[in-house]
């Protein structure tokens, strides 16, 4: 029974082998309508897209890149199952699909076969893209594609997927397809067999030096060998980029490359995105009438979107840059190169990209880690993904080492590096640990295919920026979002009942300094008589302490709300550490979303919220406790910096956890082996640090 | 000597104000939303769990078993 | 004139290879799953392999089905591990 539904609509699945152009096409003819989903039952992603023409409306199914049907992964098993007509992506119904499109790599005919006749055996409605027709001519291979379509009992449709060239042909195609009238062998061997015989009929080698002969008939060996074995562009790459020394030395520049372009040219739409929700912000604020729904808008929702949409430049421009990187084929070759570093720790190299990536934010980082083959492999990286600093914790670093070496931007930075190498080993040695513990087993061997060096395609780039973007708004964004909401209502009430002591001792100075009186008074250290100052003095020095008396109010109210009581209720806990009750809140809230500390912090202390003005952020490093101590002392702020490093205080990573691991446990362990990590490092910083003064 | 106007004691909890139910209510849906979120389907009582997917099962293949692995392809 | 005599095959791991070697792969006493995966990508028994690259990670170029002579090429990389289970002729 076909997918083909009372409405006509048509199902059309694209497979191939990973490296043959399938996305691309796939991205050429769907544009930006497809949607991502997951088949039901696994992690594993489906791209689909509705499209309609005269002819009616069709689906296209972009199932995932094997190298056959028949291999023990859940990438082939879930391929099987589509092709059986069991399963569908979530959305679709399952039903034996409408038409089968195989895209082959045509310089690499030999082996692709080999896929395209498990599918033929499959007895399905088939057609077969010859893709990458530009890099055949190129290198002069000239296949007959009539005759293989003959040979193959399907029609066979010479494209350039890249270039669109012949890409108009595809769905007309699927339309029409049917049941080939061929059956390839259905042992290995016969498969194996088939499939040479297939290729020696059908090629031939082309081009200048090159005599027009057969790709069957007999010759001398040395000629076979001579072009063949020749180096080309791709292996004189190589030699480069896999050298055993330049190799790691060039994939740390590309890195770093990356790092920087994240961090700096991010940078520019970042401050415009604030500009913007400044700006918003102080609008609706005048715009509205005042009242708790104000407040409930422009500092919860508000606040809320703008506190995710932030974000979104650099993991955009980290996305954009790793598909550039991956369409090339570098990445390909880093992830070999790393490979030999995390395997000693349990880790793949294919845990590469997912860590990379989990230093812009954990969430798109763990869904990356589906590229790793092995299952305890992957849930290794999965658990420890989160160690990498994510953009997160910048607003957290900032403060305390711009408190800890004000003046002196060489430590400052070191000290910045360091935390992301503290990061990094606390990744790796978890990673050991999980290895010999919970997931024993060692990490499997890699195998990848490094493919051909090429330029890379800008569309699918930008395809693949806007997907994972939307995919990250939709999964953090709403998380972020409620959290915002939650946390100003606890923050928020119970109100104070009455103005504060210190509020009140201030406002009766203002009043005293406006109205000139006769006195003698101590204001900020200093003794002063209001008779005897300037009157723009006077109106200048009642305004400060009217501004100090709100301010005084406000951090009183904080500690009235639900959110400071819980603040003092937990501070015990983490006295240990250093922290007082304003910290212990600060921490606490920390908890659902890390972004929220700084803005936290600069309410609980000044009473303020604007956590960009710099007063604000100084007031804050210059807070103090109940008694009058500092709040950060530098004991304090290397205990709170460790402990920002390795803690897991990000909701939305945890449910991405248990979503890609398939059990909330694994959530659970790494939310306390992370923060019971923290703690404990953060204590021995601590008490080391408040040793050595 | 007339002090500054001392801000007026406001109530713990506004209850008079239509404003903040509005606003208490969209708190508790958003921290429903966020427990229905996070919290498995199992953990929750009737009336939250009510519409919220049980939950599904997903393979990381440990044991190296996936659905399908006998299906035969149509002679 | 003297005609040299072609030096005889010569049996050898793939980790024992040098780059530029070129070879057929004779054996391949690899786990299943990973034997499978690599007989997928096409590094197979009768392959005509050319190696790029020994070491950590190995890298060789598959140019050459079982029969036909063909003209394709893939790049596989493996661990080192691998590569000591793979057997490759030399000079066949």
């Amino acid at each position: 029974m076909t997918t083909t539904d009372a409405t006509g609509l048509r199902h059309v699945v694209f497979l191939g082998n990973p490296n043959t152009g399938k996305t691309t096409l796939f991205n050429r003819l769907s544009g930006l309508k497809a949607k991502t989903s997951n088949f039901p039952g696994t992690t594993q992603e489906s791209r689909t897209a509705h499209l309609h023409d005269a002819e009616g409306p069709l689906a296209i199914i972009d199932l995932p890149g094997v190298y056959s049907l028949e291999l023990d992964m859940s990438e082939a098993s879930i391929c099987r199952e589509v092709l059986a007509g069991r399963l569908a992506p979530t959305g679709e119904r399952a039903g034996d699909p409408d038409a089968v499109l195989v895209v082959v790599d045509s310089t690499n005919l030999a082996r692709n076969l080999i896929l395209v006749g498990e599918v033929l055996r499959r007895r399905l409605p088939t057609i077969v893209a010859l893709n990458m027709m530009d890099l055949a001519d190129r290198e002069g291979l000239a296949i007959d594609t009539d005759q293989l379509a003959e040979r193959l009992g399907c029609p066979v449709l010479p494209i350039a997927a890249r270039s669109g060239r012949g890409t108009d042909r595809i769905l007309p195609a699927a339309r029409r397809a049917t049941i080939p009238n061929h059956t390839p062998p259905g042992t290995r061997e016969g498969l194996e067999a088939w499939a040479d015989e297939v290729y020696a009929a059908v090629v031939r080698r082309v081009g200048a030096g090159h005599a027009d002969d057969h790709a069957g008939a007999p010759h001398a060996a040395h000629d076979d060998h001579d072009d063949r074995t020749m180096p080309d562009l791709t292996d004189r790459i190589d030699r480069v980029t896999m050298h055993p020394v330049f190799g790691p030395v060039l994939l740390l520049a590309v890195m770093a490359g990356l790092f920087w372009s994240i961090f700096s040219l991010a940078a520019y739409p970042m401050d415009g995105i604030d500009l913007i929700f400044g700006t918003l912000t102080e609008r609706l604020g005048n715009a509205l009438p005042e009242g708790i729904l104000s407040d409930l808008f422009v500092n919860g929702i508000v606040a809320g979107i703008g506190a995710t949409v932030i974000f979104l430049p650099q993991i955009c421009l980290l996305f954009f840059l790793l598909s550039l990187l991956e369409d090339t084929g570098y990445l390909a070759r880093g992830a070999m190169l790393v490979d030999r570093l995390l395997r000693p720790f349990g880790l793949p190299g294919h845990a590469f990209v997912p860590f990379l990536s989990s230093h812009a934010c954990a969430l798109p980082g763990i869904m990356s880690a589906r590229a790793v083959p092995d299952a305890r492999d992957r849930l290794a990286t999965i658990l420890v993904a989160p160690f990498m600093t994510c953009s997160a914790r910048l607003p957290v670093y900032i403060l305390l080492i711009t408190l800890l070496f004000r003046d002196s931007p060489v430590r400052a930075a070191l000290a910045f590096v360091g935390c992301y190498a503290l990061g990094i080993v606390a990744a790796l040695l978890s990673a050991l640990l999980a290895r010999r513990t919970i997931l024993r087993g060692q990490s499997r061997p890699m195998i990848l295919e490094l493919p051909t060096y090429k330029i890379p395609s800008l569309r699918t780039a930008l395809i693949t920026t806007a997907d994972r973007a939307w995919t990250f708004l939709k999964k953090a964004g709403t998380t972020i979002l409620g959290i915002c909401i939650v946390l100003w209502w606890l923050g928020s009430y119970p109100h104070l009942t009455q103005p504060s002591q210190t509020a009140t001792q201030l406002r009766e100075q203002a009043a005293e300094v406006r109205s000139a009186a006769d006195v003698a008074m101590v204001v900020e250290g200093s003794t002063i008589n209001p008779s005897a100052m300037p009157e723009a003095e006077r109106a200048s020095l009642a305004e400060t302490l009217d501004q100090r008396a709100e301010r005084a109010d406000a951090v009183a109210a904080q500690t009235q709300t639900f959110m400071g009581r819980l603040g003092r209720l937990v501070q015990p806990i983490f006295a240990p550490l250093g922290y007082d009750w304003q910290l212990s809140v600060g921490v606490l809230s920390s908890f659902a979303a890390r972004e929220v500390f700084v803005s936290t912090m600069a309410v609980v202390t000044t009473g303020s919220d604007d956590a960009e003005d710099e007063s604000i952020i100084s007031s804050v490093q210059n807070a103090t406790r109940d008694d009058g101590t500092p709040v950060f002392t530098r004991p304090v702020a290397w205990s709170l910096l460790v402990y920002y490093v390795l803690a897991m205080q990000c909701l939305p990573t945890l449910a991405v956890t248990a979503r890609e691991s398939g059990r909330a446990r694994w959530a659970l362990l790494q939310l306390a082996w992370m923060c019971g990590l923290a703690y404990a490092a953060a204590f021995v910083t601590y008490q080391i640090a408040s040793r050595l003064g | 000597m007339m002090l500054a106007s001392i801000a007026p004691a406001a109530p713990a909890f506004p209850w008079h104000d239509w404003q903040f139910w509005i606003a208490t209510t969209i708190a508790l849906v958003a921290l429903i939303a966020l427990v229905r979120k996070f919290v498995p389907a199992t953990w929750l009582p009737g009336f939250l769990a009510r519409g919220k997917p049980r939950g599904r099962k997903v393979t990381l293949t440990i044991d190296g078993k996936t659905p399908g692995r006998n299906d035969s392809p149509k002679a | 004139m003297t005609l040299l005599a072609e030096a005889p095959p010569v049996s050898k791991q793939l980790s024992s290879c040098r780059p530029g070697d070129i070879g057929r792969v004779t054996q391949v006493d690899l786990p299943a799953p990973d034997a499978s995966m690599l007989r997928a990508m096409g590094l197979r028994v009768g392959a005509m392999v050319r190696i790029s690259r020994v070491g950590e990670p190995t890298v060789v170029e598959v140019i050459s089905g079982h029969e036909c002579r063909c003209h394709c090429r893939c790049r596989i990389g493996v661990a080192r591990s691998l590569a000591a289970a793979i057997t490759l002729t030399l000079g066949a």
